[in-house]
This record gives structure tokens, sequence and C-alpha cells, in this order.
């Protein structure tokens, strides 16, 4: 370690004479050299107006480093293997929970008092927020998206389709909506009339069909259930059988992917999709060019067998919960651990929030008095001639989920929206049937440690026998040994962990 | 032309085929209509003509400075490996060397054993190279594999030939200087092309020893453009993209980088291919 010990002293000195000369002798701010994840179309530079004015307001020096997300994990188990943290650190908590029992962070609980803006988000989110402590302590600061355009899992269908083939009203129960993919199939036998990205069908479609592939917190019953050892999912599997035996269901769904379901949509060869709504902007982008007509429009919240009506919003998107599972937890080896608190911190406050979400006041936007205009020219700009409109804009100003931001407002997005889109946000946003949708739940490491295993197996098992019951290659009569051999494998110990964390986590 | 000859050649028409068309697909997608490539139609010719997606590469900051970046590398760091392979080889080659078999059997073993990723970060951390180039041109600079390809080219080049130029008072530099290097274009030829793709290709170093984005090479921006978005697009945290345009080009995007990518190497390889073909031994020993 002495070698160590010596490299550094002569780094800092040399850091410090270079230092000395560029400002003349300035005062030096205390370093904070934050890593986190780089988008695509997000270059994360000190160049960004935003970056700059935290380090002025907070008098520190920030030194960014920016990893591609593919890679990015084995970058952070290595300075996590040599101790070698930045002093604040992003990634998912699922990724990080590993550490926690390591000692590798710090626990924030033991420093609530420095952090008066973050407490005062967590408390204002209370039940939602307990949900990401671990063993009642909380290690990270959450990021948080506050007023977000609301998107998920959820019914599109074709309009002009639905029109041509008589029905004046859209399905509102998965009876329904059977029907209509036979009408379609009738219409035009060479359509495959629903199409998939993969297996995602299982927990896409399968929520609001009242069950899930995986854990999950059923409302109906109010506890977590490992979904696919009930009878609900016997159903779920008969529907898609039956859609997938009458030639409904992509017969390749198994193997698609999301350029080959892009092009399914985008041709015009299927007229229906279960999934993350808000790539309909891009479907219709294309679709739209061809036939004005020919328009992706959600549909209410269908009714399920079980008479519960229920759709799944994403984390972070506002409606159910502002939390992303996006975190930034401070390194035990933060030399300036006070400097690094009251950053996060103000990250939380109302400033700071503003500062991460719009910009610069006057600058970049400006309010009068409550209303948040924006640089229209600015919008237009980037409407005309980016690739990626809203993350480049983002990306201009150094604001969003992509950047520095603990607390941010993602107003700004709608106006990077066309009509059809705020159309279907806003039918969203108004949907009656939201049930609230827990994804978000912090198990202590002993827990995390006894399910990983469990999990895995049970996951095999789910994947590749729900394939053969959907396909009919094992008749669901055997429902139930598929069921027994689910418990066999420890899903009802997945099912226990997970209820006790849950009780926990309401009484913290 | 038999049966054998006919079956031959369509066996390696198939080869040429499956080598050649993913470099034409990338191609042409990257020079067709967007909408085109989003449904599916460009398959075997471009459809419209669109050179939007290079005009974004060659306007993106990025892309171009860590372009610079990977020619540096690649140029100063194969430099290295060069000297240092030939350096180290000739002298293994050596029948004269004494402990001859006890170095070989040092760096043979560094082929099977190593120190793993930790070890090694901690290494060159402790050396003081983290975020330098220097991390990433000095912990490889001599792959023992390739030092072991030109040690046993060296060994065949004819005992004779060095004894001739000793008697015309040659030392051992001038011997390798002017007699062992001019007959070994070959295999500098050869492990140049290995140690240049290994650089160009190279991210992994950069990845766990860099942490200043001006020091990035182009694989490490290439990731980030073309996996992360695909990965992007599986997730839901991300998912939603409200852009108008971005799907589009998307696919174009990713295909015009990887065609400027590749193009250096599919431009040097025709030059250095002359010297895998010569046979550089011919008439270089008489009687």
């Amino acid at each position: 370690m002495k070698f160590t010990k010596k490299t550094l002293s002569l780094l800092l000195a040399a850091a410090m004479t270079l230092g000395l000369c560029a400002c003349g002798g300035q005062t030096e701010n205390p370093v904070l050299t934050i890593e986190r994840t780089e988008h695509a179309s997000f270059t994360y530079s000190k160049e960004q107006p935003v970056i700059a004015e935290l380090e002025k307001r907070l008098g520190v020096d920030i030194q960014l480093e920016a990893y591609p997300g593919a890679d990015y994990n084995t970058k952070l188990k290595l300075q996590l293997g040599t101790n070698d943290l930045p002093d604040i650190v992003f990634s998912t908590y699922t990724n990080l929970a590993d550490y926690v029992p390591q000692d590798m962070f710090v626990n924030l609980s033991e420093h609530m008092d420095k952090l008066p803006n973050y407490k005062a988000t967590l408390e204002k989110y209370g039940e939602l927020a307990n949900a990401f402590r671990v063993d009642g302590d909380m290690y990270w600061f959450i990021m948080t998206a506050e007023n977000a355009p609301a998107y998920g899992n959820f019914p599109m269908v074709r309009q002009d389709i639905l029109k041509a083939i008589n029905q004046d009203k859209a399905p509102d129960n998965f009876e329904e909506l059977y029907e209509m993919l036979k009408a379609m199939k009738e219409y035009d036998p060479d359509c495959i009339p629903m199409v998939t990205r993969g297996e995602d069908v299982l927990w896409r479609m399968g929520y609001s069909f009242g069950t899930y592939n995986d854990i999950y917190y059923e409302p109906d019953e109010g506890k977590y259930q490992y979904g696919p050892m009930y009878d609900r999912y016997k159903t779920f599997m008969e529907y898609l059988n039956r859609l997938y035996t009458e030639g409904l269901l992509d017969p390749d769904f198994a193997s698609s992917n999301k350029s080959i379901w892009m092009e399914y949509l985008t041709s015009g060869k299927s007229y229906f999709f279960f999934e993350n709504g808000s790539f309909a902007t891009d479907i219709n982008l294309v679709t739209t060019a061809q036939d004005p007509e020919a328009l992706f429009v959600p549909m209410t919240t269908l009714e399920n067998y079980f008479g519960s009506r229920r759709a799944m919003f994403f984390e972070g998107s506002g409606v159910i919960s502002p939390f992303r599972n996006d975190v930034w937890v401070i390194s035990k080896n933060c030399k300036n651990l006070d400097a690094a608190l009251a950053f996060m911190d103000y990250l939380y406050s109302e400033e700071g929030a503003r500062l991460c979400s719009w910009g610069i006041e006057g600058e970049h936007y400006t309010d009068e008095n409550g209303t948040i205009k924006f640089d229209q020219e600015k919008i237009d700009w980037y409407l005309n001639n980016a690739n990626d409109p809203y993350r480049e804009y983002c990306n201009e100003i150094g604001v969003g989920c992509l950047a520095l931001a603990g607390r941010f407002y993602d107003d700004a997005w709608y106006e990077f929206m066309d009509e059809n889109s705020k159309d279907m946000y806003a039918f969203w946003l108004s949907d009656e049937n939201i049930t609230p949708y827990s994804y978000t739940l912090c198990l202590s490491a002993e827990d995390t440690a006894a399910v990983t295993d469990i999990m895995t197996a049970c996951k095999t098992l789910v994947s590749t026998e729900s394939l053969k019951f959907i396909m009919g290659t094992r008749p669901l009569d055997e429902f139930d040994d598929f069921a027994a051999e689910l418990k066999k494998a420890g899903a009802d110990k997945i099912e226990e962990i997970y209820n006790n964390a849950y009780q926990a986590s309401l009484n913290p | 032309m038999n049966w054998f000859d006919w079956l031959n050649c369509l066996i390696m028409l198939a080869v040429v085929i499956t080598v050649i068309y993913p470099l034409y697909y990338c191609t042409i997608v990257s020079i067709s209509d967007g909408m085109a490539v989003t449904r599916g139609e460009v398959l075997w010719k471009p459809i419209g003509f669109d050179l939007s997606a290079y005009k974004t590469v060659f306007s993106n900051d990025q892309i171009l400075r860590s372009y610079g970046n990977t020619l540096f590398y690649t140029l100063l760091g194969t430099s290295i490996n060069m000297v240092m392979t030939l350096l180290c080889a000739y002298p293994l080659s050596r029948p004269g060397l004494k402990g001859r078999r006890l170095f070989n059997f040092m760096f043979m073993l560094t082929m099977f054993i190593n120190g793993g990723m930790i070890p090694m970060y901690l290494q060159v951390k402790n050396l003081g190279l983290l975020d330098s180039v220097w991390a990433i041109v000095l912990p490889g600079a001599i792959s023992t594999y390739n030092m072991i390809i030109m040690r046993t080219f060296f060994s065949t080049i004819p005992e004779e030939l060095h004894e001739a130029a000793h008697i015309d008072g040659a030392g051992h530099f001038q011997t390798f200087l002017i007699i062992v290097l001019p007959l070994s274009q070959t295999i500098i030829a050869t492990l140049i092309l290995f140690y240049a793709v290994g650089h160009w290709n190279g991210y992994l170093s950069a990845l766990l020893y860099l942490s200043d984005s001006a020091k990035m090479p182009l694989q490490m921006i290439i990731r980030k453009m073309v996996i992360d978005s695909d990965i992007a697009s599986m997730t839901t945290s991300n998912a939603a993209s409200a852009s108008t345009e971005m799907l589009i080009t998307e696919t174009k995007l990713k295909y015009a980088i990887v065609i400027v990518s590749i193009l250096p190497a599919v431009v040097i390889y025709p030059f250095l291919q002359k010297y895998f073909v010569n046979g550089v031994m011919i008439g270089s020993v008489k009687g």
C-alpha cells in the first residue's frame, strides 16, 4: 500500500502544480468523481451548462467518468472488487444490492440530518420509498421523475382496421379482444393479427390478464404471488394457446425480437400489439407516411376473466411511482463525504430539481407565474434536425434522466411529442382503471442470496413450459403437475421471502 | 472439371457469399431510405438513396475524436508490439543463447497462467498507468503467441546465412538488421496485421483502464451506439423513444458506423496481402 500512497501523492503534487499554474492560486474546491452509464444519444461532458452551473453553485470540482451501458457492469464489478470506486456511482439498485452487505456504500440513514431535501422527498412518497430500504436502511439516492409522461404495457390497435372489420367499439375485455383478432384474420387471411417481442408477452400481457410469469404483487389478493403456480396462469395459457392454434398470434413469437416485431407492425402485416405503448410513436411515423389513417391507437384497459381491470405502468413514469430503478450511491472511500452529501442533497431541492430538469432560468426556460416556458426555437431546431430530438436537447443542456439528476421534472418531453402521441399519453393518464403495481422491493442480503438460485431454476422452468403450453406440445391437463414442479423447485419459498420483506417494508 | 471441382466451387461460393453478404447488407442498409429499412424491404439492393447516416457519423465530435484516438493507439501500440516482439524473438531463436530453454519456458508459462482481470488492474494502477495511453499500449506489448510464431520463423532461416554474415564481419545487431529482417518481411507483415487488428478492435483495456472520455477509442463509442441502443430498447426504464426519426435512422446509423470503422482494415489488407503469398525464402540458399 506504500507504493499506492506514494504514487497518489506524486499525482496529487503534479495535479496541484498544474492547478496552480492554470488558475493562479485559487482555493481548491473539493473534487467529486462521478461515474455513470452513457446513452447513445447523450454525451456526458463538463461543457454542458448545467454541470458547470452545479460546480459554480456548490463550489465543487466535478470529474465525470462515463461508460457504455453494455460494459458498465464489468467496470463496476472491477471497481468494487478492487475497492477503487469513484465518489459517487450510478447504477440500478438491483445491481448494487449485492454489495451493500460488503460495506461498500455510505449508509444514508446515518446522515439524514445532512440530507434535508432528500429526506423530504422520501417522506413525500412514504411507503413507495420504504420498499427501497435494505434491512431498514437507505443506501441510495433514488432517481425521481416527477410530472413524467406515463407509459407502460398497453393494448394498441390499428384504428383503420378496426373500422374495416365493422367494429365501432374497441374491445372492452379479453374475450372481445379474441373476437377482434379473429375478425382481423377473416378480413385479411394473410395477416398475423398479433405480434410480440418474443416471450415478453408472458409478463407484458400477463399482468393485465390477471397473472404474471414471475413473483409479483397481486392486488386482488394483497400479497406477493409466484404467478405460474396459480390457476389464473392456466387460464392465461389457455388463452394464448387459443390465439396460437388459430393463427392469431405470430407462429414464431417465441424467437421474435424488436426488429422483426417492428417490421411486422410497420409493413402492415400485423394490426395489434400488447406492449410498451410508447413505441406507437415510432411505428405510427412509418405507417402514416404511406396512409394517414394507418394509426395505432391505445385501447381502454381490458377487463380480465377475473373481473378486474389493470394496466401495468412502468416505474418512474409518474403515475404509480416517481422512482426509477436508477440510483446513486456514495462510496465508502469518498474523501469529501460532506461535499458529496451536500451535492446529492442539492439535486433533490426545488432549486436543484429545476436546474436538472429545465436548465438555467432565463437562459433555457422562463417561469411566468408558475408556467414554465421553453425555448421554442431550440425545440423546433431539434425536432427538425436531430435523430433523437428530446434526448439530444437534454444533452445540450445537461438535463433529464440521462444527466446528473436526482429529482427532476420530465414535462419538457411533452414539447417534443406530435399530436397523436400527446393524445395517446393523455388517454393513458385519464384511464380510471389504473391499479397500482409495485415493482420495487429491496431484499436483505441474506434473502437475496436465498432467492437467487431458486429464482433461476423457476424462471427456466416457467419459460420453457409456458412455451410448450402455448404451442400445445404439452397438454394443459398437465398444468397441475407443472405447478407442483414449481413448488418443488422452491417457488413457494420465494413467495414467503417476498411477503415477509413486504410486511417489513410496510412497518419500517 | 470433374464433379469434385464443381462441388468444391459450390462450397467455396457459399463460403464467399456468407462472408460478403453481411458486409454488403450493412452497406446497402446504411445508404437506403430509412422507412424502407424499418419495414424490412431492404434485402438485396438499396432502396432509395440517403447519406444522412454518414452525415451524422461525420458530424459527431465524439466519433471523430475516438477515431483519431484509435488510429494513434493502433500506430503506437503496433510499433511497440513489433519492436518488442522482434527484440524478444530473435535472441530466443539463436542456438547460442545460454538458458534458452528456461526463457522459452518462462514465456510459455504466461500463455497458460495469467493473473486475471483484478490483479492486472491493480498492477496497472500501482504502476501509475491508469487513465493514460500507456495503459493501453504497454500491458500487452508482447503477445507470447505471436512471439513464438516469429521465433519459429527466425529459426527456419538457414544457419549458413548467419555464418556467411559472421565471416563478412557482421555482429549480432548487424546480422539481425541486414540479413534477418529483410528475409522476414512475410512474418513481419503478418504480425503487423495481427497486432494492428487487435488494437483496432480492442476495447476491454480501454474500458478497464481509461476513465477520461476524451481518451476513449472508437470501439467504445461503437459499443455505446450499436449495442446500447439495442439494450435501451429492450429494457423498460428508457424504452420510450419520443423521437420522431430515431427509429428510422437507428439501424442505418449503426451500420454506417460499422462501415466507417472497418474501412481502414478493408483498405489496408490488400496491400499487406501480397506479403502473405510471396515465398520469401526462394533462392536464398544455393547448393
